[in-house]
């Protein structure tokens, strides 16, 4: 492809911002200047779909009607561990109103049904003309099973002789044996699987023997967390309506490609057979990637019904096998010398993610500090508990929570102000900014832990995070423009509720010298290109670059029909305020609406996807560069006599590529913090360790934070350019979940001198540190 | 949710008439023949929908004409109807001048909306919030069952006092402070007659019958609650804490009311809520007030003479030093 | 991962990696796997396959009764 250099501007405002020349694709449009010379590009742009969703008339896919649709409901195991002898579904499909039922059957050689192997598990599903029809049917199935022995609790799992999740041995792995080292030194076999040594950002390095005889002082500490669902406000659930020439689904996703690959998949049908719509999305955190169990449920009974079966899931269902954060027992072992200089850092963690895989928390202690030994590993736990999903920066949290705890004890060892330490150590240039700029609006000012006096102390602390930044180049916008001056963009990509569909109207109306409020945004559905899940933070990255790209290419095709009306070359004309307009002659314009009315054709479109990182990508199996900072300060307060904490306050410095609009950015940060918040001090899940069965399922003990428990917050917002593409823009959504649990544990330890090691930090595990709890 | 008959009750006897069983009883006996009553509905939905009790027929009360108000009788004693929402009690200025605790009671129990639905008849008639009871997958000692899961289970929520049997903490922390009031319930029966019983004999110890856990029967309903008058000298306070302020269940609540003569204290209620399977009263507390100049050192005595009893579980140790920080508070907030 | 390399793996295994791609079915394989990866079979829509193993690229491979070929 013909490339062309463009100068970009490159570096942070205020700090070190310059220009930086790239060779880029023809196809692709000139450098934006940064934000200050831009219209609509990081401004504050309402939400095009703000009124929509706060006057109801948003369609959510529990709101989804159809003629003739009918309600689901899944039959789930009550039982943690067990074979199933029968399933007899006579009574329920004899009940009146019930159209359809589907029991989940294994295809393999041995028994018929699968294993029980979660309290919680979908065995079968009814669907019936009502969805108390539904549940009254779904009670009727008798299910016989032969009990087995479970185990919950992560570290009895651990233990050898602990009953077995999965019976066949684990096996030799590709980077470790089956045999584990439990974090209190014992030897565990049978629920653990691992290490795992390495991330994409490599595996150990250096010599830890080495680092840690070069150290004066070693600090060897475990930090605990725990399981933390997603609470989504909108459940997993799905409207499906299997017609024989398509299966479309109306599904609440992350991912609406994912969730057509999958369905096609399972049922063995081509793509372009199945349809997936999600056009207002209510939240989902990192679990609604896939069709789940309610995806195939839905499709068969609607296949079998021959009608639209809807299968929302509710909360209890949602919390006990729709994905959680997994817990960790996070031990770390670090070296500094009086300077402040890490000489190495070696991490082991254990975490389960009930059935499933995923309990890893050593990527952020790898990539943050500049340290030359360093050495992970990392083990899952199984349990017979519902599975893990990702969860707002996989591992990251729960990684932070314990990394960031450590520098601050090393800070306090080393007689040091903490924030001073990480400038010390931290390479990274955009967090010495946010580090700064936070510091002078927090106003911090250190002081020594335990240092306030009488009842209430109050303390500050800080942690600081790193998020990579990921693109997806499987990323496709179209961009229509029609004789009556109305413009398009379409694309499958979902807005989980970050506000993507903003966004696209922002960059689409910069490059067309238009309104965001002029553009309709069409996406949620497979029927336009395909764009990428909302996971990893990737979605502003990849899909505002194709959507500048299309606009811009849709606009040199306009610039070549207006050329000739106005007697000069496509290359003199640029667009402003809606009109398009001759670089030199001012006297040569015309109106963009004039200019579409006029047009050979009633519309023109164009489709772009976007090329690798300007640059080139620091990895080389691709889509990866840099990091996406952050550095949150939080003040609390703490009753030493009942135990109560108060997060007083957050200042969250963050930084995410080129801004594309302020509030939205804002939004985000203010959902990652309080989610931070809540993890710190009140969501929790409870389990019943002698008959496995989640004992908070629902809002009401599953303690989320209400107006109350919200710190007054505070966002400092660093621009920082890179010329990575045609916007330069990155997510935000998961490095503003990652630092605040370490910066609220950090400012408890200052309030009061005593840290506890384990979240949430409840009045009961407060006094206990307290020394006021007589066991 | 299972599918159920409405009927909107026009008088007391007329509800009396329709109803033929009580929540507690269906939740232990499961016979799907219930008619019960709803007046807010905010507990029995709960219920409802955790599939604990499915009654046939719901016995709407709450649009019972003459339910619904706050009266003052001429010795300045009070009336509350059964209907009167938790809502209209906090804003009631009457009852906040003279009876604090209450007023404050009722304005930390749960959130605004549910303030709006809740009445204090439902209050006092509510279930437990103990997870293994609110579980439909745990029969325990409340349903019947010869369990009480909690006890070598997830018990941080629960019981430090009383607790030899079920373990549970009662759900209403607004009987704390109507118990430090020695306020009477007022039960009417089917034959249309009015009894008074006092709040410490309207509540049931799991010791004597687990299932239920006040003495209502199946042709009783709450009609009222009575608060006996108090004088400018009687004083009060009452704290609730819970692990969150916005809305929570309390994991320790305390009412206190004391009759004070300048700062000695003549006469003394201390109660405790979510410490007892009921609302306690702490008569070593009171003891230890009773008959004292109220001080600093008074308030520690009656905090620690309050947990002398107290036998924690394996998670619930942390409730004697909060139990005795609120209780310290709660007197040193009055002299 | 290269293309060639994929039909090892059992065409109904899919993973999600922490940083947002699914990855098995069309899509590539981009790193064997990382701590925070999730795995599930198509078939058994869950973390645990047909045959009542976990699911995971290490296991989801030929020899396996469950397994399937990529391409078929």
């Amino acid at each position: 492809m013909d490339k062309r250099k463009e100068i970009f501007p490159h570096g942070i405002p205020g700090h070190n911002l310059g220009e930086i020349e790239r060779e880029i694709p023809n196809d692709e449009p000139p450098a934006w200047p940064i934000n200050d010379k831009l219209k609509v590009v990081g401004k504050r742009i309402r939400r095009n779909d703000a009124l929509a969703k706060v006057t109801g008339s948003a369609k959510y896919t529990s709101d989804i009607q159809l003629p003739g649709m009918l309600y689901a409901k899944m039959l789930r195991a009550n039982v943690p561990h067990a074979k199933i002898l029968s399933i007899d579904t006579s009574k329920a499909e004899r009940h009146p109103g019930v159209r359809a039922v589907h029991v989940f059957t294994s295809d393999d050689e041995g028994s018929k049904y699968q294993d029980v192997k979660y309290a919680g598990q979908p065995l079968a599903g009814v669907a019936a003309d009502s969805l108390d029809i539904a549940k009254e049917a779904v009670a009727l199935i008798e299910v016989e099973y032969e009990t087995m022995p479970f185990v919950i609790d992560t570290e009895e799992a651990m233990k050898e002789g602990a009953p077995l999740v999965y019976e066949e041995p684990i096996g030799e792995q590709t980077d470790g044996g089956d045999v584990g080292v439990t974090h209190d030194g014992s030897e565990g076999k049978g629920n653990l699987r691992g290490p795992t040594t390495s991330s994409f950002l490599g595996g150990a390095r250096g010599d830890l023997d080495q680092g840690f005889s070069e150290a004066d002082v070693i600090l060897d500490r475990t930090y605990r967390t725990q399981v933390h669902t997603h609470v989504p406000l909108e459940t997993h659930g799905v409207v499906i309506d299997w017609k024989p020439d398509q299966m479309t689904v109306y599904a609440s996703t992350q991912s609406t490609k994912g969730v057509r690959d999958g369905l096609a998949s399972y049922f063995d049908l081509p793509k372009n057979k199945v349809r997936v719509i999600c056009e207002f999305m209510g939240g989902g955190f990192g679990a609604k990637h896939s069709a789940g169990t309610f995806g195939p449920m839905a499709a068969e009974l609607s296949r079998k019904s021959g009608r639209p079966v809807w299968l929302m899931l509710d909360r209890k269902e949602e919390h006990i096998a729709e994905g959680n954060r997994p817990n960790s027992i996070h031990h770390l072992k670090i070296g500094a010398k009086k300077d402040g200089t890490l000489t190495a850092i070696q991490q082991k963690s254990h975490g389960t993610a009930g059935v499933a895989l995923g309990a890893g928390v050593g990527r952020i202690a790898q990539g943050l500090y500049t340290c030359p030994n360093f050495s992970t590993e990392q083990y899952d736990v199984l349990t017979h508990a519902g599975p893990g999903a990702a969860w707002r920066a996989p591992g990251n949290v729960q990684g932070a929570y314990g990394l960031e705890q450590a520098i601050d004890e090393i800070a306090d060892m080393l007689k040091t102000d903490p924030l001073v330490l990480r400038e010390k150590i931290d390479p990274s240039e955009v967090r010495k900014v946010l580090r700064q700029r936070g510091a002078k609006s927090f106003g911090w000012k250190y002081r020594p832990p335990g240092s306030d006096t009488g009842r209430i102390k109050k303390g500050i602390g800080v942690a600081q995070s790193t998020w990579p930044r990921f693109v997806n180049l499987d990323s496709t916008v179209e961009v229509k423009m029609y004789s009556d001056g109305t413009v398009e963009v379409r694309s499958g990509v979902q807005d989980i509720g970050t506000g993507t569909k903003t966004i696209l109207a922002q960059v689409v109306a910069e490059e067309l010298g238009l309104k965001a409020e002029d553009i309709t945004v069409r996406i949620g559905d497979t029927i336009f290109p395909d764009a990428p899940g909302s996971g990893g933070s990737i979605v502003t990255g990849a899909i505002t670059p194709p959507a500048r790209n299309a606009a811009y290419l849709v606009k040199q095709k306009l610039f070549n029909q207006v050329a000739p009306q106005l007697e000069t070359e496509p290359s003199m004309l640029t667009v402003s305020d809606g009109m398009i307009m001759h670089k030199e002659d001012a006297s040569k314009k015309i109106s963009m609406r004039d200019a579409l009315r006029r047009m050979r054709t009633g519309q023109i479109e164009a489709s772009a996807s976007r090329s690798d990182d300007y640059g080139g990508f620091q990895q080389p199996w691709g889509l990866a560069y840099g990091d996406l900072g952050s550095v949150q300060f939080a003040e609390v307060s703490v009753d030493t006599e009942t135990g109560f904490v108060k997060v007083e306050r957050i200042t969250a410095a963050h930084s995410c590529g080129r801004p594309l609009n302020i509030s939205q950015i804002e939004s985000q940060v203010n959902g990652g913090v309080i989610q931070g918040v809540s993890y710190a001090l009140y969501e929790s899940r409870v389990m019943d360790n002698k008959t496995g069965h989640m004992m908070n399922a629902n809002v009401d003990q599953y303690r989320m934070p209400y107006a109350k428990e919200i710190p007054d917050i505070d966002i400092v917002l660093v621009e920082e350019y890179s010329a990575r593409s045609s916007t330069d823009a990155y997510g935000i959504g998961e490095p503003a979940n990652i630092a605040t649990a370490a910066a609220v544990a950090n400012a408890v330890y200052n309030a009061i001198g005593v840290r506890l090691y384990e979240i949430p930090m409840t009045p009961a595990s407060i006094l206990k540190a307290l020394n006021k709890v007589e066991q | 949710m299972n599918r159920f008959k409405w009927y909107e009750a026009k008088s007391v006897e007329d509800a009396l008439e329709q109803v033929n069983s009580t929540v507690s009883n269906e939740v232990a006996s499961r016979t799907g023949n219930a008619a019960v009553f709803k007046a807010g509905g905010t507990d029995l939905l709960d219920l409802m929908k955790e599939g604990l009790v499915e009654p046939k027929t719901i016995v709407h009360i709450g649009n019972i004409p003459g339910m619904r108000e706050i009266t003052a009788d001429l010795d300045e004693s009070v009336r509350i109807g059964a209907n009167v929402t938790l809502a209209e009690i906090e804003e009631h200025a009457y009852i906040r001048d003279r009876y604090l605790a209450l007023h404050q009671a009722v304005a930390s129990a749960a959130t605004p909306q549910l303030r709006n639905m809740a009445t204090i008849g439902g209050n006092l008639a509510q279930r437990t919030r103990c997870w293994y009871f609110r579980s439909i997958d745990h029969k325990c000692l409340r349903k019947g069952g010869d369990t009480c899961f909690a006890r070598r289970g997830e018990n941080e929520n629960h019981a430090i006092m009383n607790n030899g049997t079920c373990v549970s903490v009662h759900a209403s922390s607004v009987s704390t402070a109507l118990m430090a009031f020695d306020a009477e319930v007022i039960i009417t029966d089917g034959k249309g007659e009015e009894k008074r019983v006092p709040m410490e004999e309207f509540f049931v110890s799991p010791g004597e019958d687990a299932t239920t856990e006040n003495i209502l029967r199946a042709n009783e309903i709450i009609t009222g609650v009575y608060l006996p008058p108090v004088k400018d000298s009687r004083k009060s306070y009452y704290i609730k804490q819970g692990p969150r302020k916005s809305y929570d269940w309390s994991i320790a609540d305390v009412a206190v009311v004391m009759e004070m003569q300048g700062s000695k204290c003549t006469e003394a209620r201390v109660v405790l809520g979510a410490a007892a399977p009921t609302p306690l009263r702490s008569r070593p507390a009171e003891r230890t007030l009773t008959g004292k100049q109220v001080s600093a050192s008074v308030a520690v005595e009656a905090a620690t003479a309050a947990m002398e009893r107290a036998r924690p579980l394996s998670q619930n140790a942390y409730k004697i030093p909060l139990f005795e920080a609120i209780i310290r508070e709660a007197i040193m907030e009055i002299v | 991962m290269e293309e060639s390399k994929q039909p090892k793996y059992c065409k109904y295994l899919r993973a999600k990696n922490p940083y947002g791609m699914l990855e098995g079915g069309e899509n590539p394989w981009m790193i064997p796997f990382e701590s925070n990866t999730i795995c599930w079979c198509i078939k058994s829509s869950g973390a645990s396959g047909p045959d009542n193993g976990l699911v995971h690229p290490d296991k989801c491979v030929e020899g396996r009764s469950c397994y399937k070929p990529a391409f078929d």
